[in-house]
């Protein structure tokens, strides 16, 4: 550090020597001798989930990065972002991402907090905003005294592969994930809610532990939202979800949910950024992952009505 | 109106502040549930009365600990040894051992020691991401070298990467893989255990702070369980996790 080093030259003697002692650690600096902050610019629009996300990436990244932001829609921004030779571009939100791709093209792209990242960021890298089922299940498992042999999990048809993953990733932890397609592209909202209404009447001779509550909007919506509510009342089993806001005691419908954490992201996309900066990995290389570190979230009065305990830490 | 006396009650609650969030005992425990818990415990102890005690669960939360109170004496995992800028004071007991065995472990049945090489393995974050290959295979000598660490920030994020795929193995303790054959029932293979490996040790990086370590000789039990151990000796031998 050339302030460091300042202090080790205390000049003794001379306009000259003192000029020495204090010019010549910048001058290191700038031959290589010492090891500039690497740059990072994260594109984010500004709002206070994605700057917690921001400002945890900074604090993992710790000195040896410098990060800057560009909020999206910022006036002026694109232009002090030419200024700026980022080594890694950290686009939050779908918004982030495009905005990434005007003011920064070419640059290697880690994109996270957004939906369906995967398919936009064209061989990207990145975080899921999406919980994996394994989490969500085995979070469940270890928080809540309670079966979990047999779960059900309704879905859209171009979910169901990635459910059949996530069934394979379970059944190493003894949890039989089974998806049920009730809707593909085409169907009408009436035909989907209808379907929905129906296989909901099922679940209760199923002999499932519980129900994994879809965060697709296709399947979770105000049409859809009074035949999960009934069902919610009428099963003797828990919904679980990955979306916090349907753990709600007023909307009595979710048990349990698994939500990504933010500084769980920031971790994760900081162990990202590293790998592409310090190993020369692609972001492509990398690929997209689920959110590991997640907050958990339950219903105690639900749980309890459903004659289930929480396991206390 | 004159800013002088608001400027001057700023700088001093300023003051305030930083001193408050200055610690001299900085306790590293990355196996503990709960940062509180083991905060009061450690409060408790005569022995450590007056002392500002911080506990910190995470390897970047120890940093910044680290970074404010840089003439703090810390208790943490050995790996912080790695790091030349430590200076061993004592090293942690439990049950008389100074040491431990820790396993490497997989749940994907194609995968043996060999089978490692450019895969990922997983462990939880004690030390700078740089060491964590010198670590693993000083822990493991037989490990392939060509392979990727991925630190997670704490023990339940390993049987997440494992279940998700994002590794290939994981480092586990004994009691995390006693959790981790519970989790993955019939799945669990152990691949390796590790050369013995230090168990807590008590360091400095400011000299002159030394001393402080001897008040940790005169712990009671409470707080030596909060730090996971029943007592501490000398440090000895190199200063390196495996003795």
């Amino acid at each position: 550090m050339p302030s460091t080093a300042r202090r080790d030259h205390v000049p003794t003697g001379g306009i000259w020597t003192w000029l020495k002692a204090a010019l010549l650690p910048w001058l290191a600096v700038w031959a290589g001798a010492a090891e500039p902050a690497r740059e990072i610019l994260v594109v984010r629009p500004d709002l206070p989930p994605f700057a917690e996300v921001a400002a945890a990436l900074g604090r993992e990244l710790g000195p040896r990065y410098r990060l800057s932001e560009l909020l999206v829609g910022a006036e002026g921004g694109r232009t002090r972002i030419g200024e700026l030779r980022p080594a890694v571009v950290v686009a939050l939100d779908n918004q982030g991402l495009a905005e990434s791709r005007a003011v920064a093209p070419g640059l290697p792209v880690l994109a996270a907090m957004g939906l369906g990242l995967r398919q936009e960021s064209r061989n990207g890298g990145g975080v899921d905003y999406e919980v994996a089922p394994f989490t969500v299940l085995t979070r469940f498992q270890g928080n809540v005294a309670a079966p979990l042999g047999r779960v059900l999990a309704p879905c859209w048809a171009d979910a169901k592969e990635d459910l059949e993953l996530a069934a394979h990733q379970l059944s190493r932890a003894g949890i039989s994930l089974e998806p049920v397609v009730l809707a593909k592209d085409g169907d009408p909202p009436t035909n989907t809610a209808a379907a929905l209404a129906r296989w909901l009447l099922t679940v209760e001779k199923s002999g499932a532990h519980a129900v994994l509550v879809p965060a697709d909007n296709r399947l979770v919506n105000l049409r859809t939202l009074p035949d999960w509510r009934a069902a919610a009342r009428r099963l003797k089993i828990p919904l679980l979800t990955t979306t916090e806001a349907l753990v709600d005691r007023n909307l009595g419908l979710c048990a349990f949910a698994a939500t990504p954490d933010p500084e769980g992201i920031a971790a994760q996309l900081a162990a990202q950024v590293q790998a592409v900066v310090e190993d020369g990995r692609p972001p492509a290389a990398l690929g997209f992952e689920p959110p590991v570190t997640v907050r958990v979230v339950l219903d105690r009065m639900l749980l309890r009505r459903l004659g289930l305990g929480v396991r206390e830490p | 109106m004159n800013g002088g006396p608001v400027f001057s009650l700023a700088s001093l609650l300023l003051l305030a502040v930083t001193e408050a969030a200055t610690a001299d005992l900085v306790a590293f425990l990355p196996r503990a549930d709960s940062a509180i818990s083991h905060e009061r415990a450690l409060r408790e102890d005569p022995a450590l009365a007056g002392l500002g005690i911080t506990v910190v669960l995470r390897w970047r939360a120890f940093a910044e600990a680290m970074a404010t109170s840089p003439a703090a004496i810390a208790v943490a995992p050995s790996g912080i040894l790695l790091d030349s800028g430590w200076t061993p004071l004592r090293q942690g007991l439990r049950n008389g051992e100074d040491h431990e065995r820790q396993s490497l472990v997989a749940i994907d049945g194609a995968v043996d020691l060999a089978g490692l090489t450019r895969r990922t393995v997983a462990l939880v974050q004690e030390s700078q991401r740089e060491q964590g290959l010198a670590w693993l295979t000083g822990a493991y000598p037989d490990l392939p070298r060509d392979l990727t660490v991925r630190p997670v920030a704490r023990p339940e994020d390993l049987l997440q990467v494992l279940g998700l795929d994002l590794a290939g193995a994981a480092v586990l303790t004994a009691a995390q893989t006693t959790a981790a054959r519970e989790r993955f029932p019939g799945s669990l293979k152990v691949l390796a255990h590790s050369r013995p490996l230090r168990l807590m040790v008590v360091a400095c990086r400011a000299p002159g702070t030394a001393a402080r370590a001897q008040i940790l000789d005169r712990l009671g039990q409470p707080a030596l369980e909060a730090l996971g151990l029943t007592g501490f000796a000398p440090f000895t031998g190199p200063a390196v996790p495996w003795p």
